[in-house]
Order: C-alpha cells, then structure tokens, then sequence
C-alpha cells in the first residue's frame, strides 16, 4: 500500500512539471504614444512621447525623458489629388500642453472635410495615420446655474446631419490673457450620438492630482473655456474608452483590462501593422467662454 | 450514516446495499463531513459539519464543498464553485428539484441553506444521471428534512455576526412542519472594515419553511419555500458615488414521493423560483441601473423500477423560464437609455437511464437525455448519453470510467474576476448557442485496514464547446447603440486533470487530504489574438487538507487548510500619456497569476453535558490563523512617493476581506 502511494506521489510530481504557464506574454514593450489634432480653421498639433513600464517611477525627470523632441513630423493636405501640399510640423516648448512640447503646423490650416495625413519619422522607423474634418456643431442655449459658491453649466446639443459623436473638453482660466491652448475632456463629455435635441451638464475635467477635493462644478471665480467638437466614430470609439479607462481602471465591478484602439500604423517594407498607441484625429469645432451669472447669486 | 440522499442516489444505493452492504456500514461509522462516493461523486452531511472550523461562528454546508476533491478553491470572498475546469456559472444548485440561482451570500462565507433544515446534499460531477439536466459541470442536489418528527426541537447557533435557528414542530403523527431562520448583524464588522471615504452596510438572511405530510398509500408530500436575501450598501465619498446591490431568491416546491411496491417509485414534482438582483450606482450625480432577474416554472416526473440487480428510471421535466438579462438603464450622458430584452424560454427533457449489475464485479450506469430548448421561436434539440462502468475487485478495489455529455441551455454572463453577485443569467440565442460539455473520466479507488484507510485518484478530460466570455466595458453599456450580444463571445474550453484523495479514520481522529492538478483554457476568435489562454477558474494546484481530533467525548479540535494556484487576470504591463490622463497598457489576455491562495482555520469544540439539551456546545473558531493576505482583485493606484517630491509609484493594491478572524458561538439543540 505504502508504495503505491509513494508511486503515485512520484507520477504526480512528473505529471506537475508538465503544467507549466504556457503563454507569459507580459514583457513590456517600448511604444510610440501620439496625440494629434486638427481642427478648422486651425494648424495641426502633435504631442509625441514613449510609453513606460507599469512599475516605472512617474516623477517630472522620467516623464521628460520619455517625451519625444527630435522626431520629423510631416502633415499632408490631400484634400484635393491634384494639388496635395506638405508641412514639416515645428517642435516647440510649451508648459500648457501636458507633454510640454508639442509639435505645431503653420502653414496648412485645416479646413471642413479636408483630408489629413499624418507621418510621423522616429528612430529609423516610419507610422502614418489618416483623418478628416467633420462638420462643426455648436452648442445652444448655454447656461449656469449658481449652487453654492459653485456653479454649474448646461447647454443644449441638436443632432447632426451625419449622426457623428460629439465631444466637450474645457477648461478654467483666472484672467482673460491667460486662455489655454489645450483642452482635456470635460467628465462624461464624450457623446456618442445625439437623436434628439438634449440638455447636457458640462462636467470638470477629473483632476486626478486633488481627486479628493474634485468637484463637477465650477467655482464662481472661474471663466469656463469649453470646446465643443465634432469627431469621427473611430474618435468616439478611442475617446469613450479613454474614459471609460480613466474612471473604471479602479473599479472592480466593471474593470477594465483593455486600452483605447488606435489609427495610427506602422510603415513597414511589406505592410502596414499597428506599431503606435493614441489618435490622430480631425475636429469640427466651436468654441465658448463662459462667465457665470452673478445676478442669481442668492441674496443672503 | 454518510450515503446519497436524492431520490436517484438512494435508490441506486438501495441495490448497492444489497450488494456492497458491508462497505456502506464501513462509512456510516464515520464523523466525515464530505465523502466521495463509488462514482467520484460527493456526500455532505450537514449533521457533521458542526465540527469543521467556522467563519464568525457559523457552519456552512456549500463551504464545505471547498474540502472535496476536484471543487476549486477561487479566493477569497468568491461564493462560486468551480468544478474541473468549469465556470461558475456551469454548475447548478437545486433544493427539492427547484433551482436556487444564488446558493451563496455574498463573499461565500455562508450558503443560503440552513444545515439543520437540511437532510442532506449530493454532489454529482463524474457520474451524472440522466434525471440532471440544464448544467455543464455539475449539480448539487439538497433535500430539506421530509421525516416525521416524534417531537417538538428547535435548534441554533448564535454568533458574532448572524444568528440562525430551526424548529422541528409535529402537527401529528403524519405530518410535520420545520422552519428555520438566519439574520445578519454584520453592521459593526463592516463598520471597522470602511474607510474614512468609503463606507459600507451589508445584511443578509435567509429563511425556510417545509411541511411533510404522510398521505398513506398516496405517499408523501413535501412542500417547501425557501427565501434569501442580500443588501449591500456602498458610499464612496472619494468619487462622490454611491452604489447598491440587492437580490433576492424565492424557490417554492411541492415533491410527491409515491412507492407502489414491487420497488416501483415514483416522485414528481412541480416548482417556482424567482431570482431577482439590482444593481444602483450614483456616479457623481448620474444613474445607472442594471436590474436582472428570471422566473422559473417547471415540473419534473421520475419513476424507477428497482430489483435486485437492475434499476430502472425514465421520466421527464420542463421549464418555463422569464429572463431579464442584464438590463442597462442610465440616465448618464445625453438621453435615458435602456438596453436588453426579455426573454422568454421554454426547455423540456426526457429521460430514462439503467443502473445494472449483472455479476459480482461489474455494474453499469447508462442513461440518455433527450434535451428541447425554444426561444424566440428558435428551437435546439440535442441528446445526452451518459453512461459509467465500474469494476469492483481485490480487497475493496474499484476501478471505474465515466463519460457524460451535457447540455445547458441557460447561461450565467461572467462581469468580471470579481466576487460581488453582479454577474446575469441569459437563455442561449441561435447568436450565442447552448454550451456542450464531453467529459471523460477513468477513476480508482481502494481502502485498506477495515476500511479507515481510503485513497483514490481519478483523471479526467473535458471539452466544452460554445462557453462564453463578456468583454464589454461599462462606457459601453451606457451608449445608445449598445447590443450585449455583440460583446458575448463563444468559444472552445478545455480541461483536464487529476484528482487525488486519502483518508485515514480512527476512533479519535479523521483525516482527509485532496489534491487536484488540473488545467482549464479557453479558446476565443476574438481574444488573445486567438491564442489560447488560461480561464478566469484555472488552478492548476488545488489542495485541501482536514483534520479532527478528539481527545475526550465532549471536545472536537478540528483543522482545515486550503491551497490553489493564484487566478488568471489581465495585467497592466505600461502606462501612457494621452489627454492629460495616464493610461494602462495591458499584457495578454488572463496571462497573469493572482498571489497563490492558502489559508489555514482552527476550530474548538466544547460540548457541555446536558440533561436539558440533546446538543450544547460552545464553539472557538480562528479563520486564517496565520493572517494571509488573500486578495479579493488587484487594483493599482498611483501614489505619492513619500520620500521624493512631485514623484508618484503606482502602487499594486491587493484588497482583503479579512486577515484573521477569531470568533465565538453558542451551538444548541433541546
């Protein structure tokens, strides 16, 4: 008895080693992120950077060093075959785009239903990426609502001709010089279809640095910029899971294991294979400033 | 004495006594509280499992599950069961033939059942008779009490965060009513488990009511409700959120058991159950509601014919079922948006099967299930043969080899790795077809030294086909285009192994080891760029070890320990930067481990000497004694570094439920 215990104890060890994890594909690999944007009436802008390891400390010197300086940037208007013209976008310093640098056109300036390709050249490598100028929206009837030392924003949205996902990003200025040049998307901004005329609350931006103090509304002391843009369905389908990644990537309930697509592709000899995280995408946009009114206020 | 207590088992145990009936004595002797059975299937004995050690001062029959061999270990604050290589929604809990589809509260420290009002629990997975339908993997079959009492008992524990209590009340000499009741008073646990920004209330109770009536020749009749409940409040003041889930189950049955003589039985059945869960969350001042649920109404007939060396079973059952599947409701973004369909779906069986023996050392299980599934005017027709030889030989040796197919026609849509009851039942569309399982297994078991000595060993081998994964995000679910059947994918399951189990009893210890060695991986078009990869329930290592000692007549000292292979998950592999945000990059699909699970509970037993009291005993329980961190999910978070400024580490938090836990309870029965 003993021993056919001990025989099967051995065979069951033979048998273990065999079970060994069969697909450890976790090794970090480096990857171009793009962040790119034209809008009407507007010049192309592109924030480079490299991804980092999970485990990596994020301090101001580790993101500096991932962040992409000495790339060719190249944006083609190929909106008309016959007459296609080319930019080399400018690197420049800029402490108001979350990268601090961005790369900047001047010369193309996008125009609605222009078709914009983008070249990105880095490190021997090549990756491409394709978009167009949807038709821009506005918003209507804007306006606040005084809670508190707060307030809050709400404007209409009416459907589009085309059915298009709609966006709002904004943000908050103290004085009128200092507008900003780059938008987040405001909470629960990211729209994906409009069937009907409706009325939106525009949200803050999350601000992951005082999570805990965050607050939807804005204070009283506070101009609103907001931007309200028309996209493609590819950018609702990377913007909404950029959300969904930015709010759920904590929640257990409804977690999230899978990163926003992207449309930007790798150039190789033979094909084009996906080689990049982010978007390059066109926006039909319009712009508001909003000052809450103060007459509401309460009157003690 | 520990034997099977379904009306198929006991009557297949009614021609095994005839022959075997000097191994059946053997294990009535013993203080075992699961015990496989011939076949690889499972006994419990809930009259024994005031012995094993407790969670808060309570005993729980499905917990105990967790100590027999080839039942998975998750981790910790998982109620599911995962049985060679299934998911946990491939298993199926019926109470008197009525389904129960949240056998569990919440985090699985207790199951919905009270011990004392049931009779018994059989847990078929390598021998599934034909009667069993509607699960891939396995059944677990409870029966609540159906004797006549002679007097009035009332029976009960008394805890640190629930208390439970059961009466036996004889109306007369034929009939008899038992009732039985549980209710938590959890709040100060929870209370010292929230946080200064997240505060959370949970209860729970169950509640059961049986009445037997001996009709005479007309049989018995047993008519049983069954009632649970679960409420979890969560306020997350950090997110400004907050979030309820409530469920429900009501199972009523009625089980006419009728013998006609000659060893004709019959026994049918009709039943309702009507499980119900909502799940309410407040995100910053936006609703979303997902409320799910399904009605059951069915009815079951089986008779069996039993002689000497054959039994004979045929019968049929069908359901009626009304299934909302998960329904999205939102007030968040722009419009009011409501998503799933309702669901109605019919699902009938025929069955017969043969239990036979036609020597000394050869018996034959074989049965055929004839299943119909409809749904929208689609219809599925699909048969189950299942068949199983044993040889009996050698000094109390057996060898025996079992196939099953089995077919399941309602399917429980996994939301995530997570515990929290959120997961929803759908009926299989011509989109997403009815699961199919082949298993194989070949088994060996002997017991030596008069029987204390008992080991076996089975292997097994299952393929599954049409087994489902959910992969939509919750952004997802709330947009208006959202259809749940474009983020359902079927696919190709596989799984194999061995099970393990040695048991030695002596008149002043039990012990009982398993081990199961197994592997369980998935096969998807649409994910892992169809690669295979390990399922959500894959252990390759599973261990479970208990032990009780009793040194004088009035005291029980008992030990349990458990061990499993970490779960697979998704893990974040790198970060980017992109619209002010960081985002996760994520590596393959579930090609990650979870910390290995282990954990080790002691427990004491006093029991007092009583005139007054049949049972009086004063119960000491240390659930994980040595304080194993056992995360219920990962999470990471980015934190401040504490010695460099402006630095931030993302940070793995694993959250636990309990590290140790000491409790005391009161067990009585007069």
């Amino acid at each position: 008895m003993i021993a056919k215990i001990i025989y099967i104890l051995i065979t069951l060890l033979m048998f273990s080693s065999c079970l060994k994890e069969e697909y450890p594909d976790n090794a970090f690999e480096e990857q171009l992120v793009v962040e790119g944007s034209i809008e009407q009436d507007g010049v192309a802008k592109v924030m480079l950077s490299l991804n980092m390891q999970h485990s990596e400390k994020i301090s101001e010197e580790t993101l500096r060093n991932r962040i992409i300086r000495y790339a060719i940037v190249v944006v083609t208007d190929e909106t008309d075959s016959e007459n296609i013209q080319s930019e080399q976008l400018i690197c420049r310093m800029d402490k108001k785009y979350p990268t601090q640098f961005v790369y900047m056109g001047a010369t193309i300036i996008g125009k609605v239903g222009g078709k914009y390709r983008l070249d990105i050249y880095y490190s021997g490598r090549q990756w491409t990426a394709t978009t167009t100028i949807p038709e821009p929206n506005r918003l209507y009837d804007v306006t606040t609502e005084i809670v508190g030392n707060m307030y809050r924003i709400k404007a209409t949205i009416k459907p589009n001709a085309d059915n298009l996902p709609y966006m709002v990003r904004c943000e908050t200025s103290f004085t009128k010089e200092d507008e900003p040049y780059y938008l987040p998307p405001a909470l629960f901004g990211i729209i994906e279809n409009c069937e009907q005329e409706t009325t939106i609350t525009i949200n803050r931006p999350l601000d992951y640095e005082n999570i805990r103090e965050y607050s939807t509304l804005f204070l009283i002391y506070e101009d609103v910029y907001i931007q309200f843009c028309t996209m493609s369905k590819f950018g609702y389908r990377y913007w909404s899971l950029w959300e969904n990644c930015t709010l759920n990537s904590l929640n257990p309930v409804f977690p999230v294991d899978e990163e926003p697509p992207t449309n930007i592709v790798e150039v190789t000899e033979n094909a084009t294979t996906r080689g990049a995280a982010g978007i390059w995408q066109g926006y039909g946009v319009s712009y508001y400033r909003v000052v809450p009114n103060l007459n509401n206020l309460p009157k003690n | 004495m520990v034997v099977a207590y379904t009306a198929h088992a006991q009557q297949r145990d009614s021609v095994a006594m005839s022959i075997d009936v000097e191994q059946i004595t053997v294990t009535g002797d013993k203080r075992v509280v699961t015990e496989a059975d011939r076949y690889g299937n499972i006994s419990i004995n809930p009259k024994q499992l005031i012995s094993m050690p407790r969670i808060a001062g309570s005993v729980d029959i499905v917990r105990a599950l967790q100590f027999s061999p080839g039942v998975l270990v998750s981790k910790q604050g998982d109620s599911s069961i995962y049985v060679r290589g299934s998911d946990a929604g491939q298993n199926l809990t019926l109470l008197n033939n009525a389904p129960v589809y949240s056998p569990s509260h919440l985090f699985g420290f207790f199951s919905v059942f009270n011990s004392a009002h049931i009779s018994g629990a059989t847990f078929l997975k390598s021998s599934i008779p034909a009667q069993y339908g509607s699960a891939l993997s396995s059944i677990m079959d409870i029966r609540t009490n159906s004797y006549i009492p002679q007097k009035f008992g009332i029976e009960g524990n008394i805890g640190l965060i629930e208390a439970d209590l059961a009466l036996q009340i004889p109306l007369n000499k034929r009939g008899a009513i038992f009732l039985s009741a549980r209710h938590s008073y959890i709040s100060w646990l929870t209370a010292a488990m929230s946080k200064s920004n997240m505060n959370i209330m949970y209860e729970f109770g169950d509640f059961g009511a049986t009445y037997v009536q001996d009709l005479g020749k007309v049989g018995k009749l047993v008519v049983n409700s069954h009632f649970n409940n679960d409420m979890v409040d969560a306020d997350l003041s950090l997110y400004d959120s907050v979030a309820r889930l409530n469920w429900w189950d009501s199972t009523s049955s009625a089980v006419l058991s009728t013998s006609f003589g000659k060893g004709v039985t019959m026994e049918n059945t009709i039943y309702a159950t009507i499980f119900k869960n909502m799940f309410e969350a407040n995100l910053i001042g936006n609703n979303f509601w997902t409320p799910t649920s399904i009605t059951d109404i069915g009815a079951k007939h089986i008779t069996t014919w039993s002689r000497e060396k054959f039994e004979l079973s045929g019968g049929f059952d069908y359901a009626y079922r009304r299934i909302q599947p998960q329904n999205m409701l939102s007030t968040i973004y722009t419009q009011n948006i409501e998503s799933g369909n309702l669901q109605i779906t019919h699902e009938a069986a025929l069955f017969a099967s043969i239990l036979y023996k036609p020597w000394q050392h050869l018996e034959l299980d074989g049965g055929i299930r004839l299943s119909m599934y409809s749904i929208d005017r689609n219809e599925f027709y699909d048969f189950e043969p299942r068949v199983m030889v044993a040889v009996p030989f050698g000094n109390n040796a057996r060898i025996w080899a079992a196939y099953n197919k089995t077919v399941q026609y309602l399917q429980l849509i996994p939301q995530s790795n997570a515990s929290f009851a959120t997961d929803f039942y759908m009926g299989s569309t011509s989109a997403h077809p009815p699961m199919v399982s082949h298993c194989a297994s070949l088994g060996y078991s002997q017991s030596a030294l008069k029987g204390s000595l008992r080991w076996s060993v089975e292997l097994f081998y299952r393929q599954m086909y049409n087994v489902l994964e959910f992969d939509a995000r919750l952004n997802t679910m709330l947009s208006t285009s959202y259809d749940i059947n474009d983020y359902i994918y079927s696919g190709i399951g596989e799984a194999y192994g061995a099970e393990f189990m040695v048991s030695y009893s002596h008149p002043k210890f039990d012990v009982q080891a398993h081990y199961t060695l197994s592997r369980s991986l998935r096969n998807f078009r649409e994910l892992n760029q169809g690669k295979p990869f390990a399922s959500s329930s894959d252990r390759p290592h599973n261990l479970s070890f208990t032990a009780t000692y009793r040194p004088i007549k009035q005291l029980d000292i008992s030990a349990t320990f458990l061990y499993a292979t970490g779960g697979a998950y998704t893990a974040p592999t790198a970060i980017h930067m992109v619209g002010g945000a960081f985002l996760k990059e994520y590596g393959a699909y579930n090609g990650a481990r979870m910390p290995d699970f282990h954990r080790l509970d002691l427990s004491a037993t006093y029991w007092f000497k009583s005139k007054r009291f049949q049972r009086n005993g004063i119960n000491i329980s240390i659930y994980n004694v040595y304080a194993r961190r056992n995360p219920m999910f990962l999470s990471w978070r980015v934190a401040e570094d504490e010695e460099m400024d402006n630095t931030y580490n993302i940070t793995e938090g694993q959250p636990v439920l309990f590290e140790i836990l000491p409790s005391i309870s009161w067990t009585f029965k007069f």
